[in-house]
């Protein structure tokens, strides 16, 4: 098979993995060594569905011998197969990336045979990346869910990140769902990843670091039952526990027939939520019980979580902006953490009104019913929540976000 | 008053200590000529000045204040120049508390022409392609807007230490020429002694960055808006795997 053909089959393969991060990683050139990696991550292109292409995303191998029931790349369907040579892939990375195409590799693969040799052939590439070229550019790799802990080990001395997906939000689902699968055989890497993470950085070694950008997990979402409460809190516990860098969402796109399936793609806007729910775990200091608090278990898809949880704690408002904490303006609607931070530095000079707001691109429009400038509102707003709901969905008929149509969703994985 | 001066940062900042040393207000000068203007000073770019200034300027004011000063200097705004003056009398005056006051009208304008270059030059240190040619140089033309060579070379040359490049500002004439470890950056008219011929295994690799554009994108999900959001449509034609044409420099 010529090249050109595996890189369309193993790109194809490779596309429901929704990670293609190339932050958190800083790695100087060394002497004689190709490249670098840059702390804050660079995007090199985006492809048609509008998604940041930064590494060469793809797989060693499309061959698998697992069957979940979700994946495209399963034992029992009857696609196009293909397989890299450890050279081929080598190649590819160093010759993309000094033409500037990519930041780096994100290799991931198949079980072709089994869980060692694969991560074995994942190793061998990245090891000769780095010592034979002196690749400095972004890694990212696969652990192998089965292959012998050691091996992983040594892989994650070449790796800037390593991700290991744990699939679905329960271990019920993944019974279903994929039965090769368990939740020990995924959550045994990651605990030993992250306790080595730990545990190998103590000493601040330039270049010598164990995946010095952490790592990362994937879930699918509406393939299985679980509410969004279980979801967040599987996040936050795998932020707390694990020190995960990021958990990836992806909303269920039906690719295979099969009936322990739903028959529905799942919604994309629900994704669109979770990633906002999640992104309130990480920078806004909230925890999952607080988003969900009084009874709920979804998120409203109409509002953003953070309105959602505003409205639901009401009684917390308003928020006097001249005077209040940090943690506290952060939490407002339509306040975000730079506009938080602008705020605090204006506060040192003078005393804030609306019109200041509104030149730091505050969102008043969100913020205005739940803050007071030194003790006015900033007009006659609404003081009751359901009203405000009302007057919010109303404002959002007819354009809830154009970028997320119904039926247009995504999916996931291996 | 006009005010002329060669376009480069060094004639700037000797522009900056004539209107500081006259003590000329900023509301009397024009960077451009028009009707009104019946005087006009031609400032020369002085070396000894330019270095003066500089450290002055670094002595004086926030490093922040300092960056952003330049970076709206090098934005492709028609009134930048004078902006950049009025911000940087401003910032001499309060040194301290300037970098705080984000809503005074000067600062909010130069917020945004600097952010406008800042993202400029991030953007292109993603999109820019590099063609391998037979003589091993590296090569990229890029079509920016605002003067960004300055920002970006320097990225470049830690990544790509070991090669040799040019990137080509079409738009402003402007290159990065790195070549046997030494960077040199400059107004040029034209690439004499460089032979384009680009290297036989580079049309392999532009069919193989192709194909694997083609194939990473997920069908179902297609969103034109969104991508020509992140890479708006102007860019496109230096980009090896959206341009609708064959390879050629």
């Amino acid at each position: 098979m010529i090249l050109k053909d595996k890189i369309k089959i193993l790109a194809e393969s490779a596309k429901y993995d929704v990670s293609c991060s190339s932050s958190g990683s800083s790695r100087a050139n060394s002497k004689n060594g190709i490249g670098n990696a840059s702390i804050g991550g660079i995007c090199h292109s985006w492809s048609e569905d509008g998604r940041c292409i930064s590494l060469l995303k793809i797989l060693f191998s499309n061959n698998c011998i697992f069957d979940c029931a979700y994946c495209i790349n399963r034992r029992s369907n009857d696609i196009e197969r293909a397989t890299f040579t450890v050279d081929e892939m080598v190649n590819l990375t160093i010759n993309f990336y000094k033409r500037n195409y990519i930041e780096g590799l994100f290799l991931s693969s198949g079980i072709y045979s089994n869980p060692n040799e694969t991560m074995n052939s994942l190793y061998m590439v990245a090891k000769i990346l780095r010592e034979k070229y002196k690749f400095n550019g972004y890694i990212h790799l696969k652990a192998i869910p089965g292959a012998d802990p050691l091996l992983i080990k040594k892989a994650g001395f070449y790796a800037d990140r390593m991700s290991v997906n744990i699939e679905l939000p329960s271990e019920k689902s993944l019974k279903i769902l994929a039965p090769q699968k368990s939740k020990s055989s995924l959550l045994v890497p990651m605990k030993s990843l992250s306790e080595n993470i730990l545990d190998l950085n103590r000493f601040n070694v330039k270049n010598h670091k164990f995946v010095p950008a952490g790592q990362s997990t994937q879930l699918i979402v509406g393939a299985s039952p679980e509410s969004d409460y279980k979801i967040i809190k599987l996040s936050e516990n795998l932020y707390d526990k694990f020190k995960l860098k990021r958990v990836y969402y992806s909303a269920f796109l039906k690719v295979n027939e099969d009936n322990r399936l739903p028959n529905k793609n799942s919604s994309l806007l629900r994704e669109h939520r979770l990633y906002q729910a999640d992104w309130l775990l990480r920078f806004y200091k909230f925890k999952a019980y607080e988003i969900f608090n009084k009874g709920n278990y979804f998120l409203d898809e109409k509002l953003d979580p953070k309105l959602f949880w505003a409205l639901n704690n009401f009684d917390l408002f308003p928020v006097e902006i001249n005077r209040c904490d940090f943690d506290t303006l952060i939490r407002v609607p339509g306040i975000g953490v730079k506009s938080a931070y602008k705020i605090f530095n204006m506060r040192r000079e003078k005393s804030i009104n609306f019109d200041d707001l509104k030149k730091i691109n505050v969102v008043l429009k969100r913020a205005k019913y739940f803050i007071t400038c030194n003790g006015r509102y900033m007009d006659f707003s609404l003081k009751d929540p359901d009203k405000i709901k009302q007057a919010i969905y109303l404002e959002n008929k007819g354009n809830l976000i154009p970028l997320f149509q119904d039926n247009l969703p995504v999916i996931s994985i291996r | 008053m006009y005010i002329e001066y060669d376009g480069s940062f060094e004639g700037y900042l000797n522009a900056l200590y004539y209107i500081l040393k006259n003590k000329i207000s900023p509301n009397k000068i024009s960077f451009k000529k028009n009707l009104f203007n019946i005087e006009s000073i031609k400032i020369n770019s002085n070396i000894k000045i330019f270095n003066y200034m500089s450290s002055y300027l670094k002595r004086s004011v926030s490093n922040l204040s300092l960056h952003k000063f330049y970076h709206c200097f090098l934005s492709n705004f028609e009134d930048k120049d004078l902006l950049a003056i009025k911000y940087i009398i401003l910032a001499l005056k309060y040194p301290k508390a300037i970098d705080n006051y984000e809503t005074n009208d000067i600062v909010i304008n130069v917020n945004k022409y600097s952010k406008r270059v800042s993202f400029e030059s991030h953007r292109f240190l993603g999109i820019l392609r590099f063609k391998l040619l037979k003589n091993n140089f590296y090569f990229s033309k890029i079509n920016p807007d605002n003067l960004i060579i300055p920002l970006i070379s320097n990225h470049f040359v830690k990544r790509l230490s070991n090669e040799n490049w040019i990137i080509f500002d079409e738009n402003h004439m402007m290159a990065a020429i790195y070549e046997e470890k030494n960077l040199s950056i400059g107004l040029i008219k034209s690439f004499k002694n460089i032979d384009f011929m680009l290297e036989e295994e580079e049309i392999l690799y532009e069919e193989f960055w192709k194909k694997y554009y083609k194939s990473i994108s997920i069908k179902e999900r297609k969103n034109d808006r969104l991508r020509k959001n992140f890479m708006p449509y102007r860019y496109w034609k230096n980009l090896i795997e959206i341009a609708n044409k064959k390879s050629e420099l």
